[in-house]
């Protein structure tokens, strides 16, 4: 099956193409070069006055595991108020904000996007996190395992043991999890608020194994760089949501030493304390620290205003915010001395001083950061917004006389802290393709996507031109996956199932040996349980599996 | 030891309660099965009876039928059925991805069992949400555990061995851990010999941990409950302030009584008040692993657990309306699907209408039954443990012929005529 896209005016930033009208081949699954003379060409999609870029992949989605689904149950609100009725070819579903998976696949695609990656992945809730993705249509996922708030990583590091035993059992847990990425959420403070220490700081020891967060980014972060993992630490810095802890993700950064980084949802690490409310931008400082490490890159997690429910593994602060809760309710779990979850219902309102401010710090970062390629589009799904969101994100970021209509409707006092009116900036759909798709997929280390040349999976989107940013980026006129058309004209007219991607390591097969103990003595399974096969992940889960190796990191 | 001796020695997960246990060591041929390590009573008397009551063959209205004639005769009873309940769901993530499509399909309503359980701790999840924790965070670091009831030993009767700590070499805690019991125990029984008791009935859970939380928080309160002593309340409460990580166990079948939800409540407000200057947390316990697993695939698939109802096309969560009971009174149920596989001594509801039964044991009352393999037992299944953070790969152990609920379910879904999509 040959098919010729025609046409079409291509925004390839991989391949450097910006804007050119040319004509695509796809055979099969997979785009080729310009097919032999006499070649037949099974279909022809016109393009003309289209513009085309490769699927989109979100780098940072909560997508699958128990802190989704226990936010899906707790949002009765939003499950009762939002349902789909099942329609032969789509199944049902409910949830606008935290979204049944069968919906979720749906809306994603209807977006354009083709990938996303789950970015917390709890070991021990690792097959869950993977069944829920297997049951979410239309993309290809992965997922980034969460450690530094491990046990037996940290008694590893409190005890002094080895960097190559380290090493063994990081690159163990990520096989053994069937994950592509490692990421460390406030960095040994999950672990800490089990000890009951109610705050830590980059440099300040955990009261129970004296090791301080700074040392397990630089321990994490080393590693990741050591067996050749191409996403570097995808970080959730200390001190989430705290006025003035931008000090504390400058201080992350330092302490991986030049090392590469990624700073996940930064937009709620770069707050002040400057004013009246004690509350300020910093997203200056941040935006500065990207630029001058131009090994470290950032996704903004930006928000916007409406009733939201924020998950996170980070209980220290969850708790701390419980209280802000909307509607008043919220759940947390300790979880099997690896990590934590806590659930909280918020709404950000546009007359709120603090959330407008943080509305404004992420264009502020988006705009303010100069390198495309180290900066990409999320909302931290659902904890700024849902992802249904993203084509109004994006123009905001297109249309300036649209973002300073916005900054007009917003809290005034919050208006006058950021300098977003000052900012001319608008993205070119160049940049918008780097943020949305180019640059996940060479931060990740995937080859044959977020791109449109020959052998790229053709996951491909065609756009119509409209004045209204927002317009274009929500009704894509045609979605493919896999070379296959599965939403037209905002209808979706093929469901396939995604595959999961995961990386492929080595490590030294002894660290089994001291790990079997550890989950005799200490965990609540044998170790030979804990695993997951790829047999299992294809014939019982239910996912294809694809593996990534690299030989040098990203 | 022969080979045949090892072959038939097996490691395996045990699937009869929620706490999936993983350490029991289990002899099993196609004659026989039964425990060698690490089994408890339940695990003891599922194993023995697992092999005999073999069921191979299919029954229309009493009569032997091949399995293909009963999965067409199936096909087309839910074909007819305009008012279809599929209950039971003693499944694993396998059966109930393959029961919820077929719920979809036919427009039917979907629950655990009879529909009645598991609404008071889901209720207040939804109302409230709450503080919990896992096993192994309990193993690790729990110094004090509070169980509510009999309920949790009479469900998982594993659960205190699995909670307490086993002290490794590389373990230097000193950690000891108290357990205690609040609720009416029989002082015969093993279990709760040396747990330090406090008597009281179901119905006064509530009214206890509110005056323990009273006493935490310095307020004022009657302190003559009448069942418990000022003195007793002190004790308890000294005992829960002083420890570094108590957990407060609990199972939903012990506050199955009038204000039973409110009971729950006052025990998570507790919780909720202690991790303000504290750590602690709840551990709710399943009786039936397929109560997790089931819930977790339904609020995945659709965002609500079960009982779920498809009558409208859209999914709809109103468990008091479709519980069993209220459908039959309604006349809201035309065809009964009973899916089986784990926990066979569940009751399959009496009910006007016409019941198919999948399951491993043959009932008395279906007018078509189709035996399964148990889940985990004779095909491998996925099942959540009662923390439902943990799930697992339970890979059977007896081989066997027999189809899952998951293949079954699957063979009729494929045969549903295009206008039943």
């Amino acid at each position: 099956m040959l098919t010729r896209i025609k046409g079409g005016k291509i925004y390839d930033p991989i391949n450097g193409i910006d804007g050119v009208v040319k004509d695509l081949y796809i055979d099969e699954y997979k785009i080729i070069d310009k097919p032999l003379n006499g070649a037949k060409i099974n279909e022809t999609i016109n393009a003309e006055g289209l513009f085309i870029m490769p699927g989109g992949i979100d780098i940072h989605t909560h997508i699958g595991g128990g802190k989704v689904n226990i936010a899906r149950m707790m949002m009765t609100e939003e499950t009762d108020a939002y349902q789909v009725a099942y329609g032969g070819l789509l199944r049902s579903g409910s949830g606008r904000i935290v979204p049944s998976t069968f919906l979720t696949g749906y809306e994603y695609a209807k977006l354009g996007y083709t990938m996303c990656f789950e970015p917390a992945i709890v070991p021990s809730n690792a097959r869950q996190a993977h069944m829920e993705m297997a049951d979410t249509p239309l993309l290809d996922t992965g997922g980034y395992l969460m450690l530094g708030n491990d046990e037996y990583f940290l008694r590893m590091m409190a005890t002094g043991a080895e960097a190559a035993t380290i090493r063994d059992y990081i690159a163990f847990m990520v096989d053994a999890t069937q994950c592509i990425g490692v990421k460390v959420v406030n960095p040994g403070g999950i672990s800490a608020f089990k000890f009951n220490q109610r705050a830590l700081d980059v440099d300040e020891p955990h009261k129970h194994y004296g090791v301080t967060p700074g040392e397990i980014v630089r321990m994490l972060s080393e590693i990741l760089h050591d067996i050749k993992l191409s996403h570097p630490l995808h970080v959730h810095a200390s001190n989430l949501g705290v006025p003035g802890n931008f000090a504390s993700t400058i201080n992350t950064v330092k302490a991986a030493d030049g090392l590469p980084l990624h700073l996940a949802h930064v937009q709620f690490h770069s707050y002040g304390t400057e004013g009246k409310q004690k509350f300020s931008s910093a997203a200056t400082e941040i935006a500065n620290l990207v630029k001058q490490n131009p090994q470290i890159s950032v996704d903004v997690g930006h928000v916007m205003f409406n009733q939201t429910v924020t998950i996170s593994a980070d209980t220290m602060h969850q708790f701390a915010n419980r209280n802000h809760a909307h509607p008043r309710k919220s759940m947390f779990l300790d979880i099997e001395c690896e990590a934590g979850c806590g659930v909280v219902p918020f709404r950000y309102r546009s007359n709120s001083y603090v959330n407008a401010l943080q509305w404004a710090i992420g264009l502020e970062l988006f705009l303010a950061i100069d390198n495309p390629w180290q900066v990409f589009l999320t909302t931290d799904h659902p904890n700024g917004a849902s992802f249904t969101t993203y084509p109004h994100l994006i123009r905001l970021l297109m249309d300036k006389g649209c973002r300073d209509h916005a900054l007009s409707t917003i809290n005034q006092s919050a208006a006058n802290m950021s300098c977003v009116s000052e900012i001319s900036r608008e993205y070119s759909l160049y940049e918008i393709a780097i943020i949305t798709r180019a640059g996940p997929a060479r931060s990740l280390g995937l080859k044959d996507r977020g791109h449109l040349g020959a052998g790229a999976n053709a996951d491909v989107v065609l756009y119509r031109q409209n004045d209204n940013w927002e317009t274009v980026f929500a009704n894509p006129a045609r979605v493919m996956k896999d070379g296959r058309t599965v939403v037209l004209d905002g209808e979706i007219k093929h469901v396939v199932a995604g595959r999961s991607h995961r990386a492929s390591l080595e490590y030294d097969q002894n660290i089994k040996r001291e790990l079997k103990n550890y989950f005799e003595h200490n965990g609540s399974m044998r170790l030979s349980n804990f695993s997951i096969s790829d047999d299992e992940m294809v014939n019982a889960i239910g996912s294809q599996v694809v593996k990534h190796t690299w030989n040098s990191t990203a | 030891m022969s080979t045949a001796d090892s072959k038939n020695r097996h490691e395996a997960i045990c699937p009869f309660c929620a706490l999936l246990c993983d350490d029991i060591t289990v002899r099993a041929d196609l004659a026989n099965c039964s425990v060698e390590a690490n089994g408890c009573k339940l695990a003891e008397s599922r194993y023995s009876t697992i092999v005999k009551p073999r069921h191979d063959k299919c029954y229309l209205y009493g009569n032997p039928v091949d399995r293909t004639e009963a999965i067409q005769t199936a096909t087309e009873m839910i074909s007819k059925s305009r008012a279809l309940v599929i209950a039971g769901m003693l499944t694993d993530v396998a059966g109930t991805r393959a029961a919820l499509k077929l719920a979809e399909r036919k427009s039917a309503v979907i629950m655990q069992f009879d529909g009645t359980r598991n609404r008071l701790q889901t209720s207040r999840v939804q109302r409230s949400g709450g503080y919990f924790t896992t096993l192994a965070e309990i193993k690790n670091r729990a110094d004090l555990i509070i169980m509510f009831g009999r309920g949790p030993v009479f469900a998982c009767p594993r659960i205190l061995d699995l909670l307490r700590p086993q002290h490794s070499k590389s373990d230097s805690s000193s950690r000891k851990v108290s357990f205690v019991s609040v609720g009416t125990t029989n002082r015969d029984d093993s279990t709760f010999m040396g747990l330090t008791s406090f008597e009281c009935n179901p119905e006064q859970y509530g009214m206890l941990a509110d005056a323990i939380r009273f006493r935490v928080q310095n307020k004022r309160h009657n302190s003559n409950l009448g069942f418990i002593s000022d003195e007793q309340i002190g004790r308890l409460t000294g005992m829960i302030t002083k420890a570094n990580y108590p957990v407060l166990v609990w199972s939903e079948s012990d506050f199955e009584f009038a204000l039973g939800d409110l009971a729950i409540d006052s025990i998570n407000q507790l919780i909720e008040t202690l991790n303000i200057e504290k750590r602690c947390a709840g551990l709710v316990v399943s009786g039936s692993a397929s109560s997790p697993t089931v819930n977790q695939v339904a609020t995945w698939q659709f965002g609500k657990p079960t009982p779920l109802s498809f009558r409208s096309g859209k999914p709809n969560y109103f468990p008091e309306y479709h519980s069993f009971d209220s459908l039959e009174k309604r006349h809201d149920v035309d065809l009964v699907l009973w899916v089986g596989g784990l926990d066979e001594d569940r009751q399959i509801p009496e009910s006007t209408a016409d019941t198919i039964v999948i399951s491993h044991s043959k009932p008395t009352n279906s007018q078509l039954f189709i035996p399964i393999g148990v889940p985990g037992i004779h095909h491998d299944a996925h099942l959540f443990r009662t923390d439902r953070v943990v799930a697992m790969h339970v890979r059977h152990i007896i081989p066997s012929l027999l189809p899952s609920g998951a293949e079954v379910l699957t063979s009729i879904l494929s045969k549903l005529e295009p206008d039943q999509c």
